[in-house]
């Protein structure tokens, strides 16, 4: 896949010679009309017709083909130059043209061989070469990413099916190759687009008719003596039976090229055609990449024209697996069944495309027959794996099964937290149900033309979305009160966690707090989360109906202020609580003057449990709090503070003698020596500054009017009329 | 992970080596030493290890098997006999096979040798000689670590320490070299501190934070996460398993994994209440319970581009407990699940593309494949290399032929398949003896036949012949018979 460094079985070649020989008759027949056999009457048979080589090669091909692209449908590549007195290339590279259909089509333009003189596939070889050095699509993709700091690996493979003449035309063939290899190389070291060959497999093919005897040595891979970057085999087949030696040669071939397994899915129940009602067992041979954990294959088996020989036994056990559970699986690969048109084979893909998974036990058959990757015991059935279609796919998953390291740990009730009984399962449910993953790759490309959304892809949507619900979220039913309420905050409690809201969804919000507000005045109770501390559900210690509202408003403060932030909406929910709070602060006042403290309590009550957020001090009174807010950035919540600050300007007035002074500490009586020394003057200017700052405190306006006069009529900046522009100053900025 | 502590037992270890304190003490012994303390001080770190200890000379011995029981283990030690040579190549070969039988090949295992460097047979050491490229000293993932009862300057004079690096050449660099001598006349004692380090070093627990928006565990992993690695370099673990959703267990698949570790929340050491810990909430608990009544797993973000999943595993149907498993890195290593960054909750489409006549229209697993090819088995496939091949669709076209005309179009499309497959593969001859087939037909019809059949049969015939030349997409089309349309 993409994740990896580029195999010598990325670029495969296939040079194919399209010269006389090659239209030669394989001389065997094939007897394609059987229907006769099963007439009883004198029907004179057909003759058999004959298949030339390049046909049983072409099928051969194909078969090679088509494993190669069920198996690894993207990152192995493969093209086809056929060669005769010219080199043609049957596709490219690009991903559309890996396709039997696009192989088929290409290789009946081509047509069988002509009888050409001047033939030769050296002109297929030079051209696979060149082929070699283009770059594939995943090769492009890296190519800008490499461009700086290194070079993309480049190795392939050529496999020139052809008809030798003697050993020296072999020889001729390798030279030539290893010569274009050094040129191309030279010539793509130079050049943008192209890569030079680092190493290459070149695989010579020689297929002779039935009954011809003329030898051509077969060889091991070897590296050439003038470019070790090169390894030269020659294959020798004839093409015996229809040409099946050709084809299983090619499947040998392929099985070491891409270090498959030959697996055998044994004992599969089959309806008989004829009995409908008893069934046989039949036997399915597929091909599929090794998993891990099994045995290389025998590097010699390539060089075999018999049919491939299953590495592996499994014996099917039962399609009834519970979709639920979870199965260790350690490793999955696509397969391919060798056969793909026979019976058995059909009806077991068949099968497995409706949906259904077959759980497979590993079978020895004789005492060698265990190269597998598990041991059975053979008492106890074990499931060693699994056969499934997942989307377009047939895979072959390996299922763990040998003894875990981490067998009998303690139990997750003997760890932290393993004896609290009151989790919030279901609302942690629901979360999980909320943010379930989907596929949306498809859809989303579609959106992604629309430019509807913002975020770049849905992983991160589905990250945010986790972080916006558990902003607030308590981790016990005893340590919360706002999320036992049901009905009551259900819709605020959905509406606060989403990424943008309605102006309806405010005002549902604001309805919400305002029916709050009126069940804690009708004294309606609230739902046992315990605001008494850490004791849980049930406890005899039933505490007031006043700090239970007090630790529900701190709490559902704590979490509109936790997605205040989330948008300018989401702060209004929040001022219309605090507007809310605010007033019932305000008569619990009068009531409770050490309620500041109390409430305090009640937060850090709410957060106690690790998780919560740390409380965000809303400290409307404050104003040390506010200032240092106001000097940092201005974030969303500096903002809404400032707002919060002006607001409550209106309905709090500061003790104006400490705005008048320097500190924070006001100078009672600053004017006493002066009254004392001017005694004429300063009498009414200290009546009026008295006068004024009783009528302010219930008048505000009117105050700050009358204190306009004042300071216009004693034209001297005293204390009241410093702070007097400090007010029109604030009163300025708060219209602005 | 499953520790095998390998004690070299050749005779060069019956060496004596007089310490400070006038006694002397046998190499054999001092491994003894080792091996106990390595067993004491390992079992104190991580309660859930396996050890098994294995003697080595000429032919190995199992003396204990894996157990987390440490008397077991700390007795089996006295069983330690002295024996010939240390064969290195046959350590490895009856190593590999005590492994395999106890864990699979997936499991990684961390290999502790004591020896006093003397090995031998190492040329032969790999199973696999024949393809070296691939050579690979274990089966499996294998942390190698030598402790050497030998000063560190013996080692490099006498050659050994070269033998052993190629031995951790051999498994890809995975592990260390250490030497315990610093002199001959050495307190077994003074050997303890240098052990005590490489426990230090190369055992520690795994920590990580399980972390799903702002709810958080510290937990330990177990066993220990190695690095993970890409295809262009080696990343590292974060510490931070961050939760980016939730799947459904049957949606999964039984996606292939590559490790798995034990999740377990981290105590607070808090002396004074041991049952308090119990008692405050812990996030991986609610985890684990509503993964369970809901059948559903974790995804977990472990590195840039790197995921797992957490999902509850029992061990008998009492013991649960939260379990992470590892995929290989990348964002396609499922191919049913999809690029993992294409994952999200439904939500984020909008109301119109969810919603269809009549029902959702949500996407759902398996991920289709982008181009929506189909592999062989999923679709009609010539294949022709087995006589069978070619014979199945021949005899499929008669049987359709029998039925004619109601089965033209089947026997025409069946037809055309056949014809295109012979173009293909540039087999002419059968483009002839199918028509002559076809014609033999037409002859053998019988009188109860429609009269249509022999026309489409010699229809059908004559043009599979003559249309030869006219290329891959040439169409058979069925003979027209039906003229109504045209008079009109």
């Amino acid at each position: 896949m993409d994740e990896k460094m580029f195999g010598i079985d990325h670029k495969t070649v296939f040079v194919l010679d399209h010269g006389q020989p090659m239209i030669e008759s394989s001389k065997q027949m094939v007897d394609f009309d059987i229907s006769t056999k099963s007439r009883p009457q004198g029907v004179v048979p057909l003759a058999p017709v004959s298949k030339s080589l390049w046909s049983s090669c072409m099928e051969a091909l194909c078969e090679y083909c088509r494993i190669v692209w069920d198996i690894f449908p993207a990152d192995k590549l493969l093209r086809f130059i056929v060669s005769d007195s010219s080199a043609k290339f049957l596709n490219t590279w690009s991903e559309d043209e890996q396709t039997m259909a696009h192989l088929m089509r290409s290789l009946a333009s081509v047509g069988p061989p002509l009888k050409k003189p001047d033939c030769s596939v050296m002109l297929g070889l030079v051209s696979a070469v060149e082929a070699l050095c283009e770059m594939t699509p995943c090769q492009q993709k890296l190519a800008p990413e490499t461009k700086c700091n290194g070079k993309i690996s480049n190795s392939g493979r050529i496999i020139c099916i052809t008809q030798l003449k003697n050993d020296t035309h072999k020889r001729t063939l390798e030279d030539c190759v290893a010569d274009a290899v050094s040129r191309h190389s030279e010539l793509a070291a130079k050049s943008d687009g192209m890569l030079p060959i680092e190493n290459l497999n070149l695989v010579l093919v020689h297929v002779k008719p039935f009954g011809s005897d003329f030898q051509i040595t077969e060889s091991p891979p070897v590296e050439m003596k003038s470019n070790p970057k090169i390894t030269v085999e020659s294959h020798n087949v004839k093409a015996t039976r229809h040409g099946i030696a050709v084809a299983n040669r090619m499947l040998n071939l392929l099985r070491h090229h891409y270090d498959l397994s030959v697996t055998s899915i044994t004992g599969i129940p089959m309806k008989e055609e004829q009995h409908a009602n008893s069934s046989a067992n039949y036997d399915v041979l597929l091909l599929h990449r090794r998993l891990p954990g099994t045995l290389p294959n025998d590097a010699n088996s390539a060089k075999s024209d018999g049919e491939l020989n299953s590495t592996m036994l499994l014996k099917w056990c039962t399609p009834k697996i519970n979709a639920n559970e979870l199965y260790h699986c350690t490793g999955a690969a696509r397969i391919s069944p060798v056969d793909v048109n026979s019976r058995p084979s059909l009806c077991l893909t068949n099968f497995l495309q409706t949906g259904r998974s077959v759980l497979l036990e590993h079978w020895k058959k004789g005492p060698e027959g265990g190269a597998g990757s598990s041991f059975t015991d053979s008492a106890t059935k074990t499931m060693t794996h699994m056969i499934s279609c997942r989307g377009s796919d047939i895979f072959l998953q390996a299922l763990g099964v040998s003894r875990v390291p981490f067998e009998d740990p303690p139990s997750i009730t003997d760890g932290p937290g393993g004896r609290v009984t009151d989790y919030r399962i279901n609302n942690f449910s629901s979360l999980i149900k909320e943010v379930q993953l989907l596929p949306l790759g498809a859809k989303w490309s579609k959106l992604e033309d629309r430019k509807q959304h913002e975020i770049t892809k849905p992983l991160s949507g589905a990250i945010a979305k986790l972080d916006r619900h558990t902003r607030c979220w308590p981790l016990v039913i005893s340590k919360t009160i706002i999320f036992n309420m049901g009905a009551t905050l259900e819709r605020l409690l959905e509406i606060i966690v989403k990424e943008k809201l309605t102006a309806d969804d405010v005002v549902q919000c604001q309805r919400t707090i305002s029916h709050l507000g009126d069940m804690e005045r009708n004294g309606t109770s609230l739902p046992s989360g315990s605001p008494g501390g850490n004791s849980s559900r049930g406890s005899t210690k039933h505490p007031n109906r006043d700090d239970q509202y007090r630790a529900m408003w701190g709490e559902l403060e704590s979490l509109l202020q936790s997605h205040s932030t989330t948008s300018l909406r989401h702060a209004e929910v929040l001022d219309c609580l605090v507007e809310r709070v605010g007033k019932n602060v305000k008569s619990d006042l009068r009531k409770h003057p050490e309620v500041t403290s109390l409430s305090q309590n009640v937060k850090t009550e709410v957060s106690e449990s690790p998780e919560s957020p740390p409380p965000v001090k809303k400290q409307k009174v404050d104003r040390d709090t506010v200032a240092k807010l106001q000097k940092g950035k201005q974030s969303l919540l500096s903002l809404w503070n400032q707002r919060i600050d002006n607001k409550n300007s209106q309905r709090h007035v500061e003790f104006y003698g400490r705005l008048a002074s320097d500190g924070n500490q006001a100078r009672l009586y600053p004017n006493i020596e002066e009254d004392s020394s001017r005694e004429g003057s300063a009498t009414p200017t200290s009546q009026n500054q008295r006068h004024g700052g009783h009528q302010r405190f219930s008048h505000h306006h009117r105050g700050s009017s009358g204190g306009r006069e004042d300071s216009g009529r004693s034209g001297r900046l005293t204390p009241q009329g410093k702070q007097k522009i400090k007010k029109e100053k604030k009163s300025y900025s708060q219209a602005t | 992970m499953p520790t095998v502590i390998a004690i070299d037992c050749s005779f060069s270890l019956s060496q004596l080596s007089n310490t400070s304190d006038g006694n002397s003490v046998s190499k054999l012994k001092l491994a003894g030493i080792c091996c106990l303390e390595i067993i004491e001080r390992l079992s104190e770190k991580l309660n859930l290890e396996h050890f098994a200890i294995v003697s080595f000379s000429s032919n190995v011995n199992v003396i204990c098997d894996f157990t987390r029981d440490i008397s077991q283990l700390k007795s089996s030690i006295n069983k330690l006999t002295l024996g010939d040579k240390s064969t290195f190549r046959q350590f490895v070969s009856t190593t590999n096979k005590f492994i395999r039988k106890e864990w699979g090949c997936m499991q990684p295992c961390n290999i502790i040798v004591i020896t006093d460097g003397r090995l031998d047979g190492l040329q032969e050491a790999s199973p696999h000689a024949s393809s070296s490229a691939t050579a690979q000293l274990f089966d499996f993932d294998c942390q190698l670590y030598f402790l050497c009862l030998e000063t560190a300057s013996n080692m490099r004079t006498s050659g050994c320490y070269e033998t052993m690096e190629k031995i951790m050449e051999q498994n890809r660099g995975h592990g260390s070299i250490h030497t315990l001598l610093k002199s001959y006349n050495q307190l077994p004692s003074d050997i303890l501190p240098t052990i005590k380090k490489f426990l230090d070093d190369n055992f520690q627990s795994f920590h990580a934070v399980v972390q799903c928006g702002s709810l958080k565990t510290k937990v330990t992993l177990y066993p220990k996460v190695n690095k993970v690695v890409t295809y262009d370099e080696e990343e590292d673990f974060e510490e931070i398993l961050e939760i980016v959703g939730f799947l459904n267990i049957s949606d999964l698949g039984n996606a292939p994994v590559t490790s798995r570790h034990l999740v377990l929340p981290i105590e607070d050491k808090n002396p004074n209440d041991s049952t308090a810990t119990k008692t405050q909430p812990c996030f991986t608990v609610l985890l684990h319970g509503s993964l369970k009544t809901e059948n559903k797993v974790a995804l977990v973000r472990v590195a840039a581009n790197s995921f797992g999943i957490i999902s509850s595993w029992n061990d008998n149907k009492t013991k649960s407990n939260l379990v992470l498993s590892l995929f290989t890195p990348g964002f396609t290593c499922v191919p049913w699940l999809g690029d993992f960054r294409y994952l999200g909750p439904a939500s984020l489409l909008p109301v119109p593309m969810t919603t269809k006549k009549g029902g959702t229209d949500l996407p759902t697993f398996p991920a289709q494949n982008r181009k929506g090819t189909k592999r062989s088995y999923a679709q009609p496939t010539v294949a022709w290399t087995r006589p069978t091949g070619l014979q199945t669709d021949v005899q499929k076209i008669l049987r359709s032929v029998k039925k004619l005309p109601e089965k033209s179009q089947v026997f025409y499309k069946d037809l055309n398949r056949l014809r295109r497959a012979a173009l293909a593969f540039g087999f002419h001859e059968l483009l002839e003896g199918i028509s002559q087939l076809l014609e033999r037909e037409c002859i053998q019809l019988p009188g109860t036949a429609h009269p249509e059949a022999a026309l489409q049969l010699s229809h059908a015939a004559r043009e599979l012949k003559a249309s030869v030349n006219l290329g891959y997409d040439y169409n058979l089309e069925p003979l027209k018979t039906d003229f109504k349309f045209h008079n009109r």
